[in-house]
């Protein structure tokens, strides 16, 4: 089977500081894969370079079969990439259905429309009840607590039924229990919907316990990849990685 | 070939006061992040002083005397506008210190009056430069090489004062970094402060070399500003080689343009200024802001009147002409025309979260699509009516395509930009404007002669106004442009094409300004090129600001008090100064504009 998306070779630099480094891997259809690694590895710039917000400077993107590297940031979502962003809180002038609905219009092109779309509110629904929001529905987008903007946010990127989602770092930022409760979320639409997941995170039992797969970046490379059993036994990623945050996370 | 040669000196001797003026008002962009409209009229203030110096002391030594001293009194100057205004503004949104420094500058034309008087003074020849020497066969007057040598004296000079000085340390870094450089214990006020004076002091000594040149006059500050902003912006804000290369560019362009195009030697600096920005968006030296530019955000609260209200509005203004005489039927109209071009506005500030110091452009060339039309084709009113619109949406879509490439205040100097363009062209192409003289004798037809009549059409208009308007706030264009007013990047993660949107947006502000340019004409019977002038454009800004910039309803509150304010006003000498007090009044106590005031009082008593 191909896979649904292959990266290859993918680089960038900052002024001479490469934050990512060459760096190559797939996502299989309907698969959960977390890129996990320490502070700086080059996670979020490799999302940034992933969904066109950044320019690669060399590198190759290929989702089922068609080159998409070099593409803009909204013509990448037309192609089913959905994105959530690390820092979540955005449309702080609206209201949580409208936050929704206007993620909605733009993924069916109706952002120049004078009108409503007839089943809009319809559609609202379904996806705040995707992520339980459905009570939050007229509530502001300043008055949400944190895991709430972060459920928003999910909503809006599967507003445009992507075949697969970029979350980075889901769960950052948000008390224990809300976490799980989140990834929860995350996995029952995953079944539901086929939907494959690219995900990075700090929280590790959020990763050994949704991930099917996991690729570990450190200093804008991939330095192992496998299944969650093998990341933890693999002697380099507990050096560079693992053995530090798990340790912190258990002190802390 | 000499002739050219001729050509470009007077082009680098005119770039010298342009680049002194438009370094300073770079340096102070860069350190404090506020574009000083004032900065003309503190250029103003240099040339005036000059003249008071040399009437003073005679031509020897008053000439050489009056550099150092319109410096001077141009730098204290504008450190007293900066600890009395603008240290109060800092924190405000852009817009606000925007129209603060222009309220600035309609209190400084009227102190300029008020000393100098109307008349327009003409400097004496710079003694001992007064000759000409002769290069390739060609006369060239000795004071352009003296003010071309100017040009890079003050370039090496500023360079030596920021690159060894403690001072230039401390500026280079409050313009790379503010919140680091306060970390680091540097007393801001007093930087601010400094740096507001020696801006100051520049566009003072810049006015005070132009005196043998040009003559000194009231409209100097803004005639020059406009230019000025197209400077730095090409040259890139904060950077003053990149003024001093701008400056270059744009002098010699204009001293060739003329020979192409004399009549609008403008739109060959704006043709350039288009080209720099599609290339390099942040011009040719100047650098991206570090932090992302801070988006307007949430206003004090999306307030929007419920149908009811308006239909209540509608009603009264319904019935209003049976109990009005004709002095308030007039002044009513004049509110509904006006309240139309601010509605616009307002849509294109709220909702776009884009500040537009040009909107006038579109009033203007709605006013003069249909008075041309009238005038040369002897076209009906219905089609006048017809083409106003159509001509400003055609004007929006040109130069809103340049605009919406820019954000924040780079925009709004570039609509101001796009507005002299469209100005100049109407005072300079007499044959088909009039020039200053206008275009007369455009009125209505014999059914809407009659007040009563005019007013209902003009209601008429302004009800379909604000339909449209008030449905483009509320549908999806709307929203998708909020959207990416509130949070770019994450809309066009989401789809939306941030610039595309804009454009419409930009393009449909315009669109209705037109039609309210359209029904002026009619209404006033004239057009003059006033109403594409920056102060149209400010008149609308003000408008909105008063009336509070999230609310459709506000920019029609803003309107009323703006018109009713000004026929008050207009009674007394000392009206502009009148209006900028009112002005800086509301952009440090209120600015959520009148809209918002109870919005706010409700929140302090929350609170």
């Amino acid at each position: 089977m191909s896979a649904l998306l292959q990266v290859e070779d993918l680089a960038k630099s900052f002024g001479g500081v490469a934050a990512v480094a060459g760096v190559g891997f797939h996502v299989n259809a309907g698969e959960r894969l977390a890129l996990i690694g320490p502070n700086g590895a080059g996670k979020t710039t490799c999302f940034n370079l992933l969904n066109g917000q950044l320019r690669a400077d060399r590198g190759k993107v290929v989702l089922d079969g068609r080159n998409i590297t070099g593409r803009k940031p909204r013509q990448i979502v037309r192609l089913g990439i959905g994105r959530t962003f690390q820092i979540a809180r955005s449309f702080l002038s609206m209201t949580v259905a409208e936050a929704v609905e206007t993620a909605l219009d733009a993924a069916t092109r109706h952002t120049l429309s004078f009108r409503r779309a007839p089943d809009a509110s319809v559609r609202i629904g379904e996806l705040l009840e995707q992520v339980g929001l459905q009570e939050q529905a007229n509530r502001s987008v300043t008055e949400l607590p944190y895991g709430d903007v972060k459920r928003l946010d999910l909503a809006m990127a599967l507003s445009s039924s992507p075949r697969l989602l970029f979350m980075d770092e889901p769960t950052a930022g948000m008390a224990a229990a809300d976490r799980a409760l989140l990834m929860d979320q995350v996995s029952r639409i995953v079944e539901r919907s086929g939907l494959a997941v690219l995900f990075t995170e700090h929280d590790m039992e959020a990763v050994f316990g949704h991930a099917d797969r996991v690729i570990v970046m450190a200093r804008g490379q991939l330095i192992a990849e496998g299944t969650v059993e093998e990341i933890r036994r693999d002697p380099e990623v507990r050096r560079v990685y693992l053995g530090r945050t798990e340790g912190a996370e258990a002190h802390g | 070939m000499g002739f050219y040669f001729a050509q470009a000196l007077t082009g680098l001797a005119s770039a010298s006061s342009l680049f002194l003026v438009a370094a300073g008002l770079s340096l102070i962009f860069g350190v404090t992040r506020v574009v000083n409209f004032a900065h003309g009229s503190l250029y103003m203030i240099g040339a005036y002083v000059a003249m008071d110096v040399i009437g003073l002391f005679g031509k020897v030594p008053g000439f050489w005397l009056a550099l150092p001293v319109a410096a001077l009194v141009s730098a204290v100057v504008g450190g007293l506008i900066e600890v009395t205004v603008l240290r109060r503004i800092y924190r405000a949104p852009e817009m606000f210190q925007l129209v603060a420094t222009f309220a600035i500058v309609l209190i400084a034309q009227d102190v300029a009056e008020w000393i100098w008087g109307v008349a327009d003074r003409f400097g004496p020849r710079a003694p001992g430069l007064s000759g000409v020497v002769t290069i390739f066969g060609e006369r060239i007057p000795e004071y352009d090489l003296f003010l071309i040598a100017m040009g890079p004296i003050t370039l090496f000079l500023l360079w030596l004062l920021f690159a060894r000085t403690r001072f230039g340390v401390l500026v280079r870094a409050a313009t790379q970094d503010r919140e680091m450089a306060a970390a680091l214990g540097v007393d801001q006020a007093k930087l601010f402060t400094a740096v507001f004076c020696l801006g100051a002091g520049l566009a003072g000594l810049g006015g005070a070399m132009q005196v043998p040149r040009d003559a000194v006059t009231l409209t100097m500050d803004l005639e020059i500003i406009a230019e000025v902003f197209v400077i730095t912006v090409v040259g890139g804000m904060g950077s003053i080689p990149g003024a001093y290369l701008a400056a270059i560019l744009i002098s010699e362009l204009n001293a060739f343009g003329i020979l192409i195009l004399p009549e609008i030697t403008l739109i060959v600096a704006f043709a350039a200024m288009a080209v720099v920005l599609v290339i390099r968006p942040y011009g040719l030296l100047g650098r991206p802001p570090s932090a992302p530019e801070t988006p307007p955000g949430p206003g004090i609260g999306t307030l929007r009147l419920p149908a009811k209200v308006w239909f209540g509005l509608l009603a009264v203004m319904m019935i209003l002409p049976f109990f009005a005489d004709d002095f308030m039927t007039v002044l009513i109209i004049d509110i509904m025309i006006l309240g139309m071009f601010a509605m616009s506005l307002q849509f294109l500030m709220g909702p776009g979260g884009m500040v537009s110091f040009g909107h006038a452009a579109y009033f203007g060339v709605g006013a003069y699509g249909a008075a041309l039309l009238v005038y040369h084709l002897d076209a009906g009113m219905g089609w006048a009516l017809a083409v106003a619109p159509v001509a400003a949406a055609a004007a929006a879509l040109f130069f809103g395509w340049f605009c919406v490439r820019l954000s924040g205040v780079y925009l709004a100097m570039l609509t101001l930009a796009a507005a002299q363009i469209v100005w100049a062209a109407a005072t300079q192409m007499q044959g088909l404007t009039g020039g200053d003289d206008g275009i007369t004798g455009v009125w209505p037809t014999k059914l809407f002669s009659d007040g009563t009549a005019f007013y209902y059409l003009a209601l008429s208009f302004a009800v379909i106004a604000v339909i449209v308007l008030r449905q483009a706030t509320r549908s999806p264009f709307g929203r998708a442009l909020t959207a990416a007013r509130d949070a770019p990047l994450r809309a066009e993660a989401l789809g939306i094409n941030v610039q595309n949107q804009q454009w419409m947006a930009f393009t449909l502000a315009g669109t209705v300004a037109g039609l309210a340019g359209g029904l002026y004409v009619f209404k006033k019977g004239s057009v003059f090129p006033d109403v594409l002038a920056i102060q149209q454009s400010v008149d609308a800004l003000i408008m909105v600001l008063l009336g509070g910039v999230d609310v459709l309803a506000g920019a029609l509150i803003g309107a009323t008090t703006f018109v009713v304010l000004e026929d008050v006003f207009n009674q007394f000498e000392a009206w502009r100064s009148m209006l900028g007090g009112v002005i800086l009044l509301i952009a440090m106590l209120a600015p959520g504009g009148m809209a918002g005031l109870g919005t706010l009082i409700r929140r302090r008593k929350a609170a």
